[in-house]
């Protein structure tokens, strides 16, 4: 009986030098750290601070991703972005330039280029004619060149921003700005801010979904399609372009998918307990994503597999099943779209036309660059439009910067291929559907393209317009860190009314 | 050596604490001086002295803020009356004091109550003019907000035309008045009037600021309330200063237009040769939905839908029409109308595809007022009964993708009077489309089966 109680005395005293020692190291530390922390963590979303207002963040607490109504009435529920990675000429699609076949050849005027930098064009390089034939085409008359035959066929869907001007002239940061709103690393993308937002429709499916074709990831990486300081859950979900689109999304073998349930319901308990302890928001971003991983195994095998498509959407998007193409990404963008997804991005790498080789000259790779998507893109309009999608759905097109009206002359030296160097000041993006004026143009640019002399628009305006199609007020829509709120926008923008129906 | 006046009469906000401590600490004493009464009455007076000094200063400092901030006395009023009032009391009772006795000065308690209130009105009052007519106000929640009474909502409207009156509006009155006032009162009001300027009304606005008039009449268009306005954002004479909100072009134009047509009072915007074009931005945009006076919803009734899967949400976070959507519920079927039936008035987006409702559902929306959008996409529906739709009145746009839908059944909706658009894409309707029927109808119809032919550039690699 003594031995009994000797046991019980030493297992007592066990407890209490282990719970004083855990609770020294556990709670004691990471209590008094937080303390410290405090006025940060509060500020890096930690307990309730990052309200945003206007949204009725309450349905949040259980599902990040639960849809949300916005501000305003929106003009359209769902975003396809297409981002041409390298900077597509606009002097070869659609800024048409007479003035510029008559100065062909001949040397920039100086003060033209005077005190300004280029990214590879040094000294004063010639001017370059454009080097596609342009004609007027639809009602509204839109200039589009013949290296885009079936899209010019549906340009009375689209409206045209003619004068369009960034900052930045290297393509990683100019992406970054064109998705994330600034140059540098650590904003959210667009379609983050969206999926924040607006929660996604179809609990099966990620909100935000990445594809990319042309056999490279944009420049700036990742980080276009990532969260920034907004939760993980927002951002984009890159989905593989061939073979499956999802890795190990299938059950192995022996594994049935009741086994899969309890494996990720037990997983999640012990997460959950993670979470009630240390109210990481990262920890929902994770139970989250195993759940919809979970869901995603039903739904993402059939929305991405192209091949139950009729042959006839097939022809008319051109699409190339079992490669990883652009055409085949479009059709994917609008099953997804028609299946609830918020935020579809696609990416096609190999627009960088320098004109150093074949593959970057104006009239030869560029030329098959086009033809890449012109079909595909043409297509998506007017499939979107007889499913009565393009009512809803706001389809952007545009690069991350444009191109010089002077040949590139890299090194100061003349090159064997027709090409353009980065250019900033002015070029051209489109946007059609939801909230869209049809067949409408705005802003222009001076006789040689160089930049816009009328209805100039920048990056922050084109974001604004977004987020106004979709029923936000930019400058109000606002994320608190870093103990300030922050904006997609930062303190510019202005919604582009000219544009709006 | 003017800046001192200025500098002095902004350490007004500071000095007047001190009084309030001073002569609090007075009363309090008053009051409660304890077991050592006697001891504590040369306090009493020390520290009305020290008030009463204090107050001076401060009176005078506040004068000097008064008369060159741009205060006018309309706003400092009651301020200034009562800030003058507690300095003379104080020095008042002070006086007193020295006169009577220790027993006499504790039957004046009486006194010192009526001076904590003026002293605590003053000071509220001058909180307010340094923070604010909100600022304690704004802090409280939304409900004891709404119970105190404040109805006002803080947003500026700015300017709104009528479509089809705006000619005979007013181009002062209705339309410059209008964008100043969301553009430029919060500085330029009659209570703080920034250099010297009030933008409220007509006659203050051809009065103009201290350095002369806002509006040359001899020469319109060197005004200077247009010409700081076109200003690059980065100059320092453009108004609004660059940190603040700035005016559209539009509503600049129209400032512009209103100054060079003579800055007129009487002038209507046709006459002064506006275009629709120029005030277009300024209409009312017309909504897709209707405008409906409905009952707020019980969160259980939606708590009853959601839980069946169904997705409900409002159009938006503060409209009270509400959007359906069975994209999580596959297997909602006619039977889970009911559900819905009790909400039916405030649907006005109502999507159903890929679910197994089939004709029957098109029979129970009657009563569905507010309905815009339906969505019956990939439904077994054959559109017997699209007769019932047109007790939807408020139908605009009708999604039949993919269904058993005919050209016959469509007919049944000719003369709708507010429907636009029915989709019928890969349906037996646009089969016969494509064979060469096609019947007439009050709204458009979209068959699709669009095609993009093949060129000889197709496939052709440079």
């Amino acid at each position: 009986m003594k031995g009994l109680e000797k046991i019980a005395e030493e297992l007592e005293k066990t407890r209490l030098e282990n719970l004083t020692r855990r609770h020294f190291m556990l709670d004691c530390v990471s209590k008094v750290g937080s303390l410290a922390l405090l006025p940060l963590l509060g500020s890096c979303g930690f307990g309730n601070s990052n309200e945003t207002k206007g949204l009725n963040l309450s349905d949040r607490d259980l599902n990040p991703l639960s849809p949300l109504p916005p501000p305003s009435i929106p003009k359209a529920k769902s975003v396809i972005y297409l981002h041409m990675a390298g900077a597509p000429s606009q002097l070869e699609l659609f800024d048409f330039k007479p003035e510029l076949i008559k100065f062909h050849n001949q040397p920039c005027p100086e003060s033209l280029i005077e005190g300004r930098k280029f990214a590879f064009i040094r000294g004063v390089p010639n001017l370059l004619g454009p080097q596609a034939n342009f004609q007027q085409h639809g009602q509204s008359g839109a200039w589009v060149s013949d290296y885009l035959p079936h899209f010019s066929k549906v340009v009375d869907e689209v409206a045209f921003l003619k004068a369009v001007h960034t900052d930045q002239f290297n393509h990683g940061p100019a992406q970054l700005f064109m998705q994330t709103g600034s140059p540098r690393l650590g904003r959210p993308s667009l379609g983050s801010w969206v999926t924040y937002g607006l929660g996604t429709e179809n609990q099966n499916l990620p909100g935000f979904v990445v594809l990319t074709s042309g056999g490279k990831t944009p420049d700036a990486g990742k980080s276009v399609w990532g969260s920034g300081f907004l939760p993980s859950v927002y951002q984009g979900v890159q989905c593989r372009s061939k073979g499956d689109p999802v890795l190990y999304l299938k059950d192995p073998d022996g594994v049935s998918r009741d086994l899969k349930k309890k494996i990720i319901s037990t997983i999640n308990e012990i997460n959950q307990e993670e979470f009630e302890r240390f109210g990481d928001p990262e920890i929902l971003a994770r139970i989250n994503q195993y759940e919809m991983a979970y869901r995603m195994q039903i739904e993402v095998p059939e929305v991405m597999n192209i091949n139950d498509e009729p042959e006839y959407i097939h022809e008319l998007y051109g699409t190339k099943p079992g490669e990883e193409a652009f055409s085949n990404n479009c059709l994917l963008a609008r099953k997804l779209v028609e299946k609830g997804v918020r935020f579809v991005q696609l990416y096609d790498w190999g627009w960088d036309s320098h004109g150093t080789d074949h593959s970057t000259a104006l009239d030869l790779g560029f030329r098959n660059k086009c033809t890449e998507i012109d079909r595909p893109i043409a297509a998506l309009i007017l499939d979107l439009k007889q499913r009565g999608l393009l009512e809803d759905t706001l389809v952007v097109w545009g690069g991350e910067f444009g191109r010089t009206p002077m040949q590139e002359n890299r090194e100061g030296k003349t090159m064997g291929y027709k090409g353009r160097d980065h250019h900033v000041d002015a070029f051209t993006m489109w946007m059609a559907g939801g909230g869209i004026k049809n067949g409408s143009s705005f802003g222009q640019t001076d006789d040689f393209g160089f930049s816009g002399i009328e209805g100039r628009v920048s990056v922050h305006d084109i974001h604004a317009t977004i987020l106004h199609i979709l029923g936000f007020d930019h400058e109000k829509f606002t994320y608190d860190f870093q103990g300030r709120p922050f904006r997609l926008t930062d303190v510019e923008g202005e919604i582009i009314k000219e544009i709006l129906s | 050596m003017d800046f001192i006046f200025s500098l002095f009469g902004r350490f007004h906000p500071l000095l007047v604490h001190l009084p309030i401590g001073f002569l609090l600490l007075g009363i309090l004493f008053l009051f409660y001086s304890g077991k050592n009464k006697e001891a504590l009455f040369p306090a009493i007076k020390l520290a009305f002295l020290w008030g009463s000094w204090a107050s001076l200063l401060s009176a005078a400092t506040g004068l000097l803020l008064y008369l060159k901030e741009g205060y006018t006395f309309e706003t400092v009023k009651w301020h200034l009356i009562l800030g003058c009032l507690t300095t003379i009391s104080a020095i008042g009772f002070y006086f007193y004091l020295n006169k009577v006795n220790e027993d006499t000065a504790r039957k004046t308690k009486f006194f010192g109550l009526v001076l904590v209130f003026v002293l605590t009105f003053t000071g509220h009052l001058g909180g307010s003019l340094t923070h604010g007519e909100d600022y304690l106000f704004e802090v409280l929640p939304e409900g004891i907000q709404e119970f105190l009474g404040n109805t006002h909502s803080k947003e500026i409207t700015g300017l709104i035309l009528g479509k089809d009156t705006w000619e005979e509006s007013l181009f002062y009155a209705d339309a410059v008045q209008p964008i100043l006032s969301k553009n430029c009162n919060s500085c330029h009001n009659p209570k703080n009037n920034k250099g010297g300027l009030v933008l409220t009304s007509f006659e203050e606005v051809m009065k103009g600021g201290k350095n002369g008039p806002v509006i040359f009449s001899d020469k319109f268009s060197e005004s200077p309330l247009i010409h700081r306005l076109l200003l690059p954002k980065e100059d320092k004479e453009h108004m609004p200063p660059k940190d603040k909100r700035q005016p559209s072009k539009e509503e600049i134009m129209l400032v512009k237009q209103w100054v060079e047509s003579g800055a007129s009072f009487e002038i209507l915007l046709s006459e002064a040769g506006i275009k629709q074009g120029m005030v277009e931005t300024f209409f009312l945009k017309e909504s897709d939905f209707p405008e409906a006076d409905l009952p707020q919803l019980s969160p259980d009734r939606l708590q009853a839908i959601k839980s069946r899967g169904i997705l409900v949400e409002p159009l938006s976070s503060n409209s009270n029409l509400i959007k359906v959507s069975s994209i999580n519920v596959r297997d909602f079927g006619d039977q889970d109308w009911q559900l819905l039936e009790p909400i039916k008035q405030h649907v006005a987006i109502l999507d159903l595809s890929e679910t197994e409702v089939g004709d029957q559902l098109l029979t129970l929306l009657k009563g569905c007022d507010n309905l815009t959008v339906l969505k019956l996409n990939k439904t077994s529906l054959d559109g017997e009964s699209l007769g019932f739709l047109k007790e939807c009145k408020n139908l605009k746009k009708l999604y039949l993708n993919k269904t058993q839908v005919d050209q016959n059944a469509l007919s049944q909706l000719n003369g709708h009077s507010i429907l636009e658009i029915i989709y019928v894409f890969d349906t037996p309707a646009s089969l016969e489309k494509s064979k060469g029927k096609e019947i007439t109808h009050s709204a458009k119809i979209e068959y699709g089966h669009y095609e993009l032919p093949s060129l000889p550039t197709d496939g052709k690699v440079f």
